[in-house]
């Protein structure tokens, strides 16, 4: 886009009143919020600069308390209903933090008057409009007790590979294998994640090559003051309290000085990057998976995961043109038609799926599903969801996202059945396509922020024995991806050389004069063929029932 | 007069990324306000019945946006079959009350709209709510931008304060009953013409 920014004379004259005035100074790392386990205390103080931590050990009665509150969330989760336990927790902290207030800078002592028990245990509110508490409650008892069992399930996986260690948190896991995958999907103890993730998606291989890089990033931030990236600078400070309002550790508290260290760590993180990375700067919605990061892993870690995410999961997703986003969509839109035929055909109309016009021009829904990949589901679905999606991601890959995506799609698919026949009995006729099309981004919007049960979509449909989801694999996407993307480079090659040029800012997409038979002389008629199976014939087509067909045949 | 009846409003929020363009929109649709937005990824909307003049009922499809300029090139495909654009700054804010001018003309581009003269467009100027202090934006520039993009109107607001968001809302909603009426004209001249039928590919368009 051409919009006319004259001088970028953002660092002097706009930084300061975003910031309240201070310049911001990229100078000591602030530690992250630590795995929630029960050596928390030691394993904070370990990461906290030495000056912090000094002004820690005096003040840490209370960081402790407010970690046994949310302790007793995840392994006392029968007693989460104890009206009691409620209370003593509200009262024992409300007190304490009024009059102790030299722990003003602790990331994690209890917020003056709010009620820690509303917090899950990464410090997110348990409920709000859409998950309810009664439904929080009812659903935590059951999963709280299916992590423990998980654990205790790890715990033996990893004893019996020899690396079980005093230690909780585990510094090395099993090679690779069917039983390893087959646990991850099942979830990773929530307080071994960081590890976990740093381990699979090979962070260490990337810090390794790379030592000393992230200081030496923010040190040189520093001393440019590089304007260059003034624009990102203002984004990224307007976006630090727009990451995770609603959870405790990024929230300001009434008595606090300076602002809460996670968002400090959260801004040198998202300043470091765009800085390493001039092509992505930065994009709205990294701030998701930064924060989120940033609740596992600490500032440098969370800064290379960054670094894998956008190069190795979602490659081109967040670059200045958002590319990759339209690569993925279009591969999106691809499985679904193969997947989901019956939803495809309420999105896109009959003439723009014969050829392959929407690859180029993108069904508007897509507008909604663009944000799942980019954010990593982050915010779409309820946390433990999210979690869940993530342990996957880093162990198999980008190829979860999809599958993922087709699942949500699915359940809305049957919601919006559900919707159909509503409007069908109240009103006596079919609704009309306009209403639909209402209906589709409604359902699109609220279904995924209701799934609060991880295992409504990993139990229930992605990872089924017996249906086809099984056959797309992370291979059957790379070769996908290839192909939407060599398709729009096609189109887009055509549409110029037809003199249908369109503006640099544009992309190829504002071309309105595009229709069927642009389309068919550009691809001639190359149309993408998804490897199938049996199985793949048919969403949840068991091989016996084709086995059955054949016979009968 | 239109036989094609169309009861849906579409109404895309356009402007800065954090001026408040999602404030704005709940405050109008639900009467709320809380500090806790999260930043706009992609799009998201909301619907509100809308009652005008006494008796005309509809449904208005309010589409909030991301602000990061990014973002523009995802949006392409739903700018169409808008039938009011809103363009929001941020008082407090110089820069982003500058590129309204650049929203409205990237709009246009994208939306194609049948006559871009007259497609109605709608200025905020949000945040009114803060201490004066921080205004940066004076009202006088306000209303000479609004005229010299052609007499668009313009409002000052607080999705915080709930000033003027109602008032902006009907104008808005006026605006688009009357643009979504002369499409339909439109498409009906279109049609009798027998000639020039250019539906372009979007189903949306007709309802017959």
């Amino acid at each position: 886009m051409s919009r006319n920014s004259t001088t970028d004379h953002f660092v002097s004259a706009e930084f300061g009143p975003i910031n309240g005035g201070r310049p911001v100074y990229l100078t000591s790392k602030s530690p992250s919020v630590p795995n929630l386990n029960e050596t928390f205390t030691e394993d904070f103080k370990k990461r906290l600069s030495p000056e912090r931590a000094q002004s820690q050990l005096n003040t840490t009665s209370v960081a402790e308390e407010s970690t046994n509150v949310s302790l007793i969330d995840l392994y006392g989760g029968e007693e989460d209903d104890d009206e009691e336990l409620e209370q003593a927790a509200r009262n024992s902290d409300v007190p304490r933090s009024s009059t102790n207030s030299a722990s003003a800078d602790s990331p994690r002592r209890p917020s003056v008057g709010k009620d820690l028990s509303e917090y899950d245990r990464y410090g997110f509110k348990k409920h709000n409009a859409h998950v309810s508490q009664e439904e929080y409650h009812e659903w935590w008892d059951e999963y709280s007790r299916y992590c423990i069992r998980r654990k205790r399930k790890w715990q033996d996986l990893l004893e019996k590979s020899g690396l079980g260690s005093d230690n909780d948190v585990p510094d090395r896991f099993p090679p690779r294998s069917e039983k390893l995958k087959r646990y991850v999907r099942k979830g990773i103890p929530a307080e071994w994640r960081g590890q976990a993730w740093w381990h699979f998606a090979r962070g260490q291989e990337k810090l390794n090559k790379n030592k000393g890089l992230y200081d030496q990033l923010l040190t040189n931030f520093n001393e440019r003051n590089d304007k260059s990236s003034g624009r990102d600078l203002e984004v990224i400070e307007r976006d630090l309290h727009r990451t995770f309002p609603e959870n405790i550790h990024f929230q300001r508290q009434p008595t606090d000085n300076e602002e809460p260290l996670m968002i400090q760590s959260l801004r040198r993180v998202l300043l470091a990057f765009s800085v390493y990375n001039p092509k992505i700067g930065y994009c709205q919605s990294m701030n998701f998976l930064a924060g989120l990061l940033l609740l596992f892993l600490d500032e440098e870690k969370t800064f290379w995961m960054l670094v894998i995410i956008t190069s190795r999961y979602l490659p081109g997703v967040h670059n200045v043109n958002l590319e990759g986003v339209n690569v993925d969509q279009g591969v999106l839109m691809l499985c679904v038609k193969e997947y989901l035929p019956e939803f495809w055909h309420r999105i896109v109309s009959k003439q723009q799926s014969r050829n392959n016009e929407f690859l180029y021009k993108l069904p508007p829904i897509t507008l909604c599903t663009a944000s799942w990949f980019m954010s990593c589901f982050v915010g779409i679905v309820p946390i433990e969801t999210t979690l869940r999606i993530w342990d996957c991601l880093f162990y198999e890959e980008s190829h979860i996202l999809f599958k993922v995506s087709l699942s949500i799609l699915r359940i809305c698919e049957q919601e919006l059945g559900i919707a159909r026949q509503n409007h069908r009995v109240l009103r006596n006729k079919a609704p009309s396509k306009d209403d639909e099309d209402i209906e589709i981004f409604q359902v699109l919007q609220t279904v995924p922020k209701k799934l609060l049960d991880p295992q409504n979509i990993f139990d229930r449909i992605i990872f089924k024995r017996r249906i086809s989801l099984n056959n797309l694999n992370q291979e059957e996407i790379d070769r996908c991806r290839k192909y939407v993307t060599s398709q729009r480079l096609k189109l887009k090659n055509y549409a110029d050389i037809m003199g249908n040029r369109p503006s640099a800012t544009g992309g190829a997409k504002r071309d309105l004069t595009m229709g069927p038979e642009f389309v068919e002389n550009a691809l001639s008629s190359e149309v993408y063929g998804f490897r199938r199976s049996l199985t793949a014939a048919h969403w949840n087509n068991s091989i016996k029932e084709k086995v059955r067909q054949i016979r009968r045949k | 007069m239109s036989s094609r009846k169309k009861n849906i409003l579409k109404v895309i929020i356009l402007g800065d990324s954090g001026v408040g363009k999602t404030s704005l929109m709940h405050r109008y649709v639900s009467d709320k306000f809380s500090q806790q937005y999260k930043a706009t990824i992609g799009a998201d909307f909301l619907t509100k019945e809308v009652t005008m003049d006494g008796d005309k009922v509809a449904t208005m499809q309010v589409w909030d946006t991301a602000g990061q300029e990014r973002f523009q090139s995802l949006g392409v495909a739903f700018y169409r079959g808008a039938d009011c654009c809103v363009l929001v700054y941020d008082v407090t804010n110089a820069k982003s009350f500058e590129n309204i001018k650049s929203w409205r003309d990237e709009f246009l581009v994208h939306a194609n709209v049948s006559s871009p003269d007259s497609f109605p467009f709608v200025i905020l100027g949000n945040k009114l709510d803060v201490e004066e202090s921080k205004k940066v934006v004076s009202n006088r520039a306000a209303q000479d931008m609004a005229k010299s993009l052609g007499n668009i109107p313009l409002f000052l607001t607080s999705a915080k304060g709930s000033i003027n968001v109602d008032t902006a809302f009907e104008e808005i909603a006026r605006n688009a009953l009357q643009q979504s009426q002369a499409d339909a004209d439109a498409f009906e001249d279109d049609f009798n013409d027998a000639i020039n039928i250019q539906l372009d590919g979007e189903p949306s368009s007709c309802n017959c």
